[in-house]
């Protein structure tokens, strides 16, 4: 066997590596859960923790985070009709229909296993195609890696569901944040004002935090207290595990979900919500009984589920061979990396394989626990829901500014951070999308600098582009995803990114 | 299959209401561009040859805003389908504003005052705007949050966090 995937099965199976996956998982599905708190954000907020942490316990807590978010959101979409995470929208049409014939018990006990299979089936896909991909990968000259990131940018796109000049407008903005400081070729100071701050650029963190925390925090302002304790006292769970008929009517959906789920995490923007929909839309052709789609059916349930949990898997696909991300989440992830010294792409299998397959087999290790904690801890977890607004956003609030001052300890870094949070306040204001200068800012620097080392090597003769196979096939790709996401758009329902 | 977060259909008014949102952003973005075309022109030409410079990228953008920033206010001048409602100025603005004013607040509080001394009416203040009213709940939400982070960041994680007028106390 190869010897990086015995040390990353070992890395990822110490003690600290594993107490951090629970603690992430843990915290993921009370992130997932509370209506108003979104898996970035919650990466986000807990990234400058991550800053005192080796990079594999650091990537260990955050990639917990995001399979137990995806499940979490699941339980308010159930239990409260509102949906925890977008991607648990789909989960809703038939959850809450079971939980209001007193079924909450048995619907949350599917959407876990379903989940868990899910999870499972996007950690293999994992496992068996990011190794591949990556070695493919290395052959890629800057001309390749120009058109490949560029190929990455047109991501945008469908996260431009309402206004597709707004989207390209927010990249814009981003990619022109990313001028800002040495430029990567010479190191020459640009826009910086002479001000010594500005020279290494802005940090990608304090921009995350502004633009997806704040905004977020403003949200809430105005969302009332939450359920409150009447309400969740009156959430009653029966029996949680699935019985015996309810695994055998899920295997379908969940080979549906699964599926679908991995396939559409691959894909540059296509992400959870869409392909929960879809596998809903799926298992409901397929299935002998269609008419009880929508009034409560098991299968209803598990099909969303195991495909948002599918979608995570998928996502770090491109993310780690690449260093292109599939959705907001792993564009945040790929932040993080690059915090602690690490470049997602091909060169990470080559460079720190044992890191690489320490990060596959913690998403396993995450997919586990979060199956036995959602188990084992649903009905206190529940109880969270009563969590009171009042205390839960000042503390988020003042973990915003501790992210950015904990950063460099300086001050202008949160000044930045306020900065980034009126922008993104701004852009709320005129529904236009964070998420493309969220993408803008992962791939602007890179995009600049393959695009400029390649005209300098051909004598600015833009043809090397084009003469590249493998770049003409990355353009080519970009035409037919600026295609494909402005038809997914179309699908997708109507919900804020994270 | 309805979505349970799908939005409501927009109004008339509110459509206009974003018409007129449009036009504005895309104004100021123009100006941003000039400005941003403005500062490129500054940079310096360092470079080899047939071979492109550091303000190479940043024209390209500009290029970019300018042509989307058009096409925006081209929009709101001619093009009357938007493609959503605005939001009003209401409840949830104002108490949107008054929370970005603690902020700018207890930005400039922080160096001064430390981290302790300005998170404490920090938190009560967005306490207040969530909801809370109730004095006891106020003072011991703040004081324990504003203590909670401290001893965490400052102690668990050795997050330097700045003392202030503490400085002597804390040390």
């Amino acid at each position: 066997m190869n010897p990086d995937v015995l040390q990353g099965m070992a890395q990822a199976g110490q003690f600290l590596t594993l107490a951090t996956t629970c603690v992430g998982v843990l915290l993921g599905l009370i992130v997932g859960m509370i209506p108003g708190m979104t898996i970035s954000t919650g990466i986000i907020v807990l990234l400058p923790v991550t800053f005192v942490l080796p990079p594999d316990i650091s990537i260990a807590l955050l990639l917990g985070l995001y399979v137990g978010g995806m499940t979490g959101g699941s339980f308010s979409a159930v239990l409260l009709n509102i949906p925890g995470t977008p991607s648990a929208s789909a989960t809703a049409i038939d959850g809450y229909p079971m939980a209001a014939r007193g079924e909450a018990g048995r619907a949350l006990g599917l959407a876990i296993t379903a989940s868990f299979t899910g999870g499972l089936f996007s950690f293999l896909c994992l496992y068996l195609i990011a190794p591949l991909l990556a070695d493919v990968a290395l052959e890629f000259r800057t001309p390749d890696m120009f058109s490949l990131l560029f190929f990455g940018l047109t991501i945008i796109c469908s996260f431009a569901a309402q206004s597709l000049v707004k989207g390209l407008l927010s990249g814009a903005i981003g990619l022109a944040i990313v001028t800002i400081g040495q430029d990567p070729v010479m190191g020459t100071a640009r826009f910086t004002f002479g001000n010594v701050n500005l020279m290494a650029g802005v940090h990608f963190l304090t921009a995350m935090i502004g633009l997806f925390a704040i905004p977020q925090l403003m949200d809430n302002l105005t969302a009332g207290r939450g359920p409150g304790k009447a309400a969740v006292a009156q959430m009653k769970l029966k029996s949680i595990l699935p019985t015996l008929d309810d695994l055998k009517a899920i295997r379908l959906p969940v080979t549906i979900g699964s599926l679908t789920g991995s396939f559409l995490g691959v894909l540059p923007g296509a992400g959870g919500p869409i392909a929960a929909f879809l596998s809903y839309d799926y298992s409901r052709r397929f299935s002998k009984t269609p008419d009880e789609f929508g009034h409560g059916c098991a299968a209803g349930v598990a099909a969303p589920e195991a495909a948002n949990n599918a979608v995570t898997g998928g996502a770090l696909i491109p993310m780690m061979t690449l260093g292109i991300p599939g959705d907001p989440v792993t564009a945040i992830l790929i932040g993080a990396l690059i915090i602690h010294g690490l470049a997602p792409g091909p060169l990470l299998f080559m460079e720190r394989g044992d890191f690489a397959y320490g990060l596959i087999f913690s998403f396993l290790w995450a997919n586990i626990f979060n199956f036995a904690i959602a188990l084992a801890c649903l009905r206190l977890l529940v109880k969270l829901l009563a969590t009171p607004r009042v205390l839960l956003m000042p503390s988020i609030a003042v973990l915003c500014v501790i992210g950015s001052y904990a950063l460099r300890n300086n001050f202008f870094d949160v000044y930045m951070m306020l900065f980034f949070g009126v922008l993104g306040l701004a852009m709320r204001w005129l529904n236009m999308p964070v998420v493309p200068l969220l993408l803008a800012l992962v791939l602007g620097a890179p995009l600049e600098e393959h695009l400029r080392v390649a005209l300098t090597s051909s004598q600015g003769n833009v043809s090397v582009f084009f003469t590249s196979p493998i770049s003409l096939t990355f353009l080519c790709l970009s035409v037919v995803s600026v295609a494909w996401s402005l038809f997914a758009t179309r699908l997708r329902p109507v919900t804020h990114s994270g | 299959m309805e979505s349970p977060q799908r939005a409501r259909p927009a109004t008339a008014s509110g459509k206009r209401l974003m018409w007129r949102r449009n036009l504005i952003a895309a104004l100021v973005l123009l100006c941003v561009a000039a400005a941003y075309g403005y500062f490129t022109t500054q940079l310096p030409s360092r470079t080899l040859p047939n071979t492109p410079d550091p303000a190479f990228f940043p024209w390209i953008n500009t290029a970019m805003l300018v042509v989307l920033a058009a096409i925006l206010l081209f929009q709101g001048l001619y093009d009357k389908r938007t493609e959503s409602e605005a939001t009003r100025w209401g409840a949830r603005q104002i108490a949107t504003l008054l929370a970005l004013a603690s902020f700018v607040l207890y930005l400039l509080a922080l160096p001064v005052l430390g981290f302790l001394l300005a998170t404490i009416p920090f938190v009560a203040a967005l306490m207040l705007l969530f909801g809370e009213r109730r004095p006891t709940w106020l003072a011991a939400g703040s004081v324990g949050i504003s203590v909670f982070f401290f001893v965490i960041f400052s102690h668990a994680f050795n997050v330097f966090l700045p003392r202030g007028l503490l400085q002597g106390l804390l040390g």
